[in-house]
């Protein structure tokens, strides 16, 4: 799927942790060091552009010295998927009027789940059709979206695997009948057609096999620790830690190699709070200023996290 | 064609028929339940992922054409497995 010296990274974590920052400032890095990098956000909500301090599309664009970004838009792979979907369907149910192909096709744009499979599929092409790339870094959504597409490689094989059996025997019993009754075929809509009996000539068994080994070959470019591997990033507050330590436990059950864990954010030095307070200050006045007529609370930050109901209440005060 | 040697085929065919009639039945309930699997997601019960569905369906016409017979005849299963096992 890739030359053999292409690294993957998925950077993940809770939301407003600092995924794109860490992730572009380690693209900046690689690039200084001459590798040729490749940084894909696949977050809905993308602000690798403003990290960047650069306009962004749906396609590579280079902004530095062996840098290429892109922000891949969802709702444009959703659609260009389903269109895809929609033509094969097409010229083989042209006949079946009671079958509601444009309902189908709605339904399954508003099922759910269906944002992790473009994703997924965003995923493939960057990694099948990006060739030249040294280093190929994906800047990903929330830990929960994140996680559901990295299993759905594992969750469609153990699908498929299931779907191959039946198939197999449901084709063992064509054959059999076959081989009593001489071949079969059968009329749909006026057309008349063979009942394929042998796994090389059934299209559905086909189809499984092949799509299998796309799969497989994603499941096992996800897993290889020589070319893939994951960084999470945190930040040092209780919620953050139990977010990651869950993360954790799903990716090592997926078999993803984890690389890092960068605890973000982290308070170290006095001076540099000063200098912190000066930039809310002039962001809070540009927010006042943004969203004037809107109801706008300033909320402190606290000590301690607001946990459990008595906190909760406590803090509430700010806000309502 | 002589009328014994018609005959003849008329019993073999028969035969033939009788032989894989089980087999006929298991074949239309495992068609139908791939089928059904696969656009499970309609019907409220576990269903493989999405793309698994979209690839396999463009060449699924025989088994929606089997479900939908099956549909057809739900409300009398026992009379065709009654029929299949030549009771009543």
């Amino acid at each position: 799927m890739l030359d053999k010296m292409t690294n993957i990274s998925f950077f993940t974590g809770k939301g407003g942790s600092g995924k794109t920052t860490c992730s572009a400032a380690y693209a900046v890095r690689l690039a200084d060091k001459g590798h040729k990098v490749l940084i894909a956000s696949l977050d809905p909500a993308h602000n690798l552009g403003d990290v960047f301090q650069a306009r962004l599309s749906n396609s590579p664009r280079k902004i530095a010295d062996n840098i290429y970004t892109m922000e891949v838009d969802m709702e444009k792979t959703i659609r260009k998927y389903l269109k895809d979907t929609a033509n094969g369907l097409k010229s083989m149910y042209r006949y079946l009027t009671t079958f509601n192909l444009e309902g189908y096709l709605d339904t399954i744009r508003l099922s759910p789940g269906i944002e992790e499979y473009a994703t997924l599929d965003a995923i493939r092409d960057i990694l099948a059709s990006r060739r030249g790339y040294d280093s190929i870094i994906f800047d990903t959504a929330p830990t929960g979206l994140t996680l559901k597409v990295l299993a759905l490689p594992t969750v469609s094989l153990i699908w498929i695997d299931r779907l191959i059996e039946l198939r197999e025997k449901i084709l063992d019993k064509r054959l059999a009948i076959e081989k009593i009754q001489g071949e079969k075929t059968f009329v749909i809509g006026g057309e008349k057609m063979k009942l394929k009996t042998r796994a090389d000539e059934d299209d559905v068994l086909r189809e499984l096999v092949k799509y299998r080994s796309e799969i497989g070959e994603v499941k096992e470019t996800l897993s290889n620790d020589s070319i893939t591997n994951l960084v999470i990033v945190m930040n040092p507050d209780e919620l953050s830690l139990y977010e990651t330590e869950r993360a954790v436990k799903v990716i090592n059950k997926l078999e993803i190699p984890i690389k890092m864990v960068i605890i973000n954010k982290v308070m170290k030095d006095e001076k540099m709070w000063k200098a912190r307070l000066d930039l809310q200050e002039k962001i809070v006045a540009k927010a006042k200023e943004e969203f004037r007529g809107k109801v706008l609370r300033e909320v402190p930050m606290e000590a301690i996290e607001p946990r459990g109901i008595e906190t909760l209440r406590d803090f509430s005060r700010y806000i309502f | 064609m002589s009328p014994l040697f018609s005959f003849l085929r008329g019993i073999l065919g028969s035969f033939k028929s009788r032989s894989t009639e089980y087999l006929e039945f298991e074949l239309r309930e495992l068609e139908n339940i791939f089928a059904i699997l696969l656009m499970g997601s309609f019907i409220g019960i576990p269903s493989p992922p999405t793309p698994v569905v979209l690839r396999v369906i463009p060449y699924m016409a025989r088994e929606m054409a089997v479900m939908s017979r099956r549909a057809e005849m739900a409300d009398d299963v026992f009379g065709e497995i009654a029929g299949l096992l030549d009771v009543g």
